[in-house]
């Protein structure tokens, strides 16, 4: 559908976002970048790297929410409408999903949580 | 730099496929209208929520290789977005805008200034920033239109020939025409007015402020005129009761609203709703009171009423003035020459079309077309396409494909952090981007596509996008 033609949204994005944009996919293709790293050392994305990251994506969800109404020159009194809870979940939502999404990489990736399995060889003959 | 991109237009038009004298008035075929879109995509659909939206739907798919010279007249927010446009799809043409301004100001974000919430800057950016490499920007205004003779002539002297020609150089803020009033007054003996500019919006919160401090009389109102954005002066006399009652002033001020006729808008239910809040807050509709003249000196306003002549004491007064077409229209052949828009000279344009009904090779966008509603940036987006798709219908020798179905919206702001986000077309239909979002509930929701997504996605616009 042309109406979500991704130049016009990437247009939309940079207005609203200026230089941040840049900041925000340089940071995604680090967070690629880690991917691609775990996955060819063979590290696995659970456990500890899991957990850590999925109970800082709460406390992110939590200030997300609590600060959304403020960067916007308003207040909790003014969540009046059912449609304002539910923008107001998603944002707590989406905090969560990209903490985890961005730092579960991170912690495994640099072993913090003391999370990393050893390689397994598919190649390695059998004892 | 800004000085390299001014070449001289060439005097003698450029060869075309189809000349002026041979375009044919075809009419609308009504084929299709821009439909309304309803999806979440983050805070950009949100911005598409308003009528600043993501529609690059079939009116952008038609192109032409004509090397026509079309002529813009107005460079903002209407001249601008057709200059994006036409220079993708036009892509040899000659295109030539004229204005003079080096400034391009986001005059809807003037209602935040004045209340407080932006800052003057925020609404100041360069007119070049949105200019096209391949758009010729002659610095200067348009002194007289001669559409028999395809041409203007710029306050500067400079004779620029046209194939095609889009007007869009907005309205005249008709300031003299209240008694007693003119623009310089604009911050002094409590007179406020948002609608003058960044820097008179910026006078207004400060003279607000004053308001707030010493309470008195507030008197809020619209002229009978047309005007831009019918929703602004109902969002400020909002804005100025939620900022008394905030700071806990609100008894020391009466607030009074008036009307040009027996509504507070145009739409019903959004006339009700709009009625309800008034009542709820304590802000007194006087209906049939059209402002007359102001003594500033004693503060004093009168208004026109049915019964005669009403004078008041005013202490803070937010005068929004008439709107006509600028001289160079009222002087020329090109408006309206009877019916509701003539008095104001108008452009007369086909309402669906957006083509002159007398001079088949001239397109109006914006605030200066002569249609029912449709005076809000919203418009433009829904305006520009199809003028320009229409333009190109007729250089290529086609019957016009595109019509304009009148979508208006204005993110009617009720308080500082809760708006409504209205949205109507020529039958007084709402027309409401997304089924989630109730165009008559106040939500912060709507606050957020009013102060966070409409500036970026208005952008956007300019820049051909969204
Ligand atoms: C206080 C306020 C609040 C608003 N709120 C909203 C809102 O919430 N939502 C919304 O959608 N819209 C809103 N609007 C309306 C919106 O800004 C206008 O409808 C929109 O800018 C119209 O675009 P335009 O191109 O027709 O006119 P403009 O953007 O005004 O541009 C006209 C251009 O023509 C130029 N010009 C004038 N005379 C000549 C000449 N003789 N020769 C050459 N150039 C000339 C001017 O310099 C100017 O650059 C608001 C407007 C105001 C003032």
């Amino acid at each position: 559908m042309q109406d979500f033609h991704p130049a016009t949204l990437f247009v939309i994005a940079q207005e609203t976002l200026g230089f941040l944009l840049w900041l925000g996919i340089g940071l995604a293709v680090i967070v690629l970048a880690l991917y691609a790293v775990a996955l060819i050392r063979g590290i696995a994305l659970r456990g500890a790297p899991l957990r850590i990251a999925a109970i800082l994506g709460i406390l992110v969800g939590i200030v997300a929410m609590a600060a959304a109404p403020m960067m916007t020159d308003a207040g909790f009194s003014h969540l009046v409408a059912g449609i304002d809870y539910v923008f107001i979940a998603l944002i707590g939502i989406g905090g969560f999903v990209a903490s985890i999404i961005a730092l579960t990489p991170v912690f495994a990736v640099f072993g913090f949580g003391g999370a990393r399995e050893e390689r397994v060889s598919l190649t390695a003959p059998a004892e | 730099m800004a000085g390299n991109r001014q070449k001289s237009p060439r005097e003698t038009a450029a060869p075309k496929p189809s000349t002026a004298s041979e375009v044919t008035n075809a009419s609308a075929t009504g084929g299709f209208a821009p439909t309304r879109r309803q999806a979440l995509f983050g805070l950009a659909a949100a911005g598409a929520a308003t009528g600043l939206s993501l529609n690059a739907s079939r009116e952008a798919q038609a192109r032409s290789a004509s090397s026509a010279h079309i002529v813009i007249a107005g460079a903002g927010a209407g001249g601008l977005t057709a200059a994006s446009q036409l220079s993708r799809r036009m892509p040899n043409a000659r295109i030539t805008i004229i204005d003079r301004q080096e400034h391009h100001y986001f005059q809807p974000g003037y209602t935040l200034i004045g209340s407080g919430v932006w800052r003057e800057g925020q609404v100041i950016d360069s007119t070049e920033r949105f200019l096209p490499a391949n758009v010729d920007w002659v610095r200067a205004d348009i002194a007289e239109f001669d559409p028999e003779g395809n041409r203007v002539v710029t306050s500067t002297g400079q004779d620029i020939a046209y194939d095609f020609l889009i007007v869009a150089i907005g309205v005249h803020l008709d300031y003299e025409a209240v008694e007693g009033m003119e623009r310089g007054l604009i911050g002094s003996h409590g007179i406020a007015s948002i609608y003058a500019g960044p820097g008179e919006a910026a006078t207004s919160w400060r003279l607000m402020e004053e308001f707030i401090e010493n309470g008195g009389q507030g008197h809020f109102g619209r002229p009978a005129s047309e005007m831009k954005c019918a929703g602004a002066p109902l969002k400020f006399a909002l804005l100025t009761e939620d900022r008394l009652t905030t700071r806990g002033r609100r008894d020391g001020a009466e607030l009074h609203y008036h009307a040009h006729n027996q509504g507070l808008f145009a739409v019903t239910p959004v006339n009700e709703k709009v009625r309800q809040i008034f009542e709820n807050r304590g802000i007194n509709a006087r209906y049939e009171h059209v402002i007359h003249a102001v003594d500033p000196g004693n503060k004093r306003v009168t208004y026109r009423t049915p019964d005669g002549l009403a004078e008041f004491d005013y202490d803070f007064i937010h005068l929004v003035p008439p709107m006509r077409a600028p001289d160079a229209i009222v002087d020329s052949p090109l408006p309206w020459q009877d019916g509701p828009f003539a008095a104001d000279s108008w452009l007369e344009v086909d309402m669906h079309n957006l083509q002159h009904r007398r001079y088949p090779n001239i397109f109006g966008i914006g605030d200066i077309n002569g249609v029912p509603r449709g005076k809000t940036a919203a418009s433009v987006k829904w305006q520009a396409p199809v003028a320009v798709t229409n333009l190109i219908d007729v250089i290529e020798g086609r019957e016009m494909s595109a019509s304009y179905n009148g979508y208006t919206s204005c993110p009617l702001v009720t308080r500082v952090g809760t708006a409504m986000l209205v949205e109507f077309d020529y039958d007084g239909n709402l027309t409401p981007s997304f089924p989630f979002i109730d165009p008559l509930q106040e939500s912060w929701v709507s606050w957020v596509i009013e102060e966070k997504a409409l500036l970026p996605t208005y952008n956007a616009m300019l820049r051909g996008y969204a």
